[in-house]
């Protein structure tokens, strides 16, 4: 006999004294779990405090198969060396930018060495960055030329406003997608440890 | 130039690489028309 009382979203068995304590409902809330668990589409990829000042960061890719995520959401928190008014943080992928799309503000599609493009936070020299890329399947029927189009998503990119907001870097599959890479634009700002890096892959 | 670059890896581990990169490698860099073959979405 299973417990008196199950808890309200899986089910799992919430005993009281006289109810029997089987093997058999244990593993069968265990199994609740581990399929809950399972059908969650977020996945962490990337939880990372630096530990060292540099002047570019990047997040190494290589080994993820982006193939099988709808799209990856990024945060992150960080702090350059130096305060500049004017200074913002580029985010680039494989080391390039890519092509921003027509707006209102851009009324020809651009290309820029930058795929992200985010200002400071208020009068510190604090960065708060969030971006959604997607795009990481490919159709069978495409082309040779450019057949994979990432489209980035920066938030807060309004430094520059002309640039914000929605950008696309074409590649020709999502094995190409090697790293993101964070870099003030200036070479005398070092990005200081203690910066976090936030990655999740929300599964197809 | 030669950047100081920090490699972070899915796993945790970081390392500092140096790396030699073009000396306008920190510019945001001059808007460029794109190729007509490439037109992006809007």
């Amino acid at each position: 006999m299973a417990s008196t009382n199950k808890t309200p979203h899986l089910g799992l068995n919430q005993w009281v004294l006289d109810d029997p304590f089987l093997m058999e409902d244990m593993n069968e809330d265990n199994q609740k779990i581990d399929a809950a668990v399972a059908a969650n589409p977020y996945v962490k990829l990337f939880d990372i405090t630096t530990t060292a000042d540099a002047q570019q960061i990047d997040l190494d890719f290589s080994g993820i198969d982006l193939f099988q995520y709808a799209k990856i959401e990024l945060f992150s928190s960080l702090m350059g060396s130096l305060y500049q008014s004017y200074l913002a943080i580029l985010m680039r992928i494989n080391g390039s930018g890519g092509y921003y799309s027509t707006n209102m503000y851009n009324p020809e599609n651009r290309l820029q060495n930058f795929v992200g493009e985010f200002p400071r936070s208020g009068q510190q020299h604090a960065y708060h960055i969030r971006a959604e890329l997607s795009g990481f399947q490919l159709h069978p029927k495409a082309g040779t030329t450019h057949p994979l189009s990432v489209f980035i998503r920066s938030y807060g990119s309004m430094y520059n406003w002309a640039n914000a907001g929605y950008c696309t870097k074409y590649m020709q599959s999502a094995a190409d997608f090697q790293s993101i890479n964070f870099l003030a634009a200036e070479s005398a700002v070092k990005l200081l440890a203690g910066s976090r890096f936030i990655v999740y892959g929300v599964r197809l | 130039m030669i950047i100081e670059i920090l490699v972070c890896k899915p796993d945790g581990t970081q390392m500092l690489e140096q790396r030699e990169v073009p000396d306008d490698w920190f510019s945001a860099g001059e808007e460029a028309q794109e190729p007509e073959d490439s037109k992006a979405g809007e």
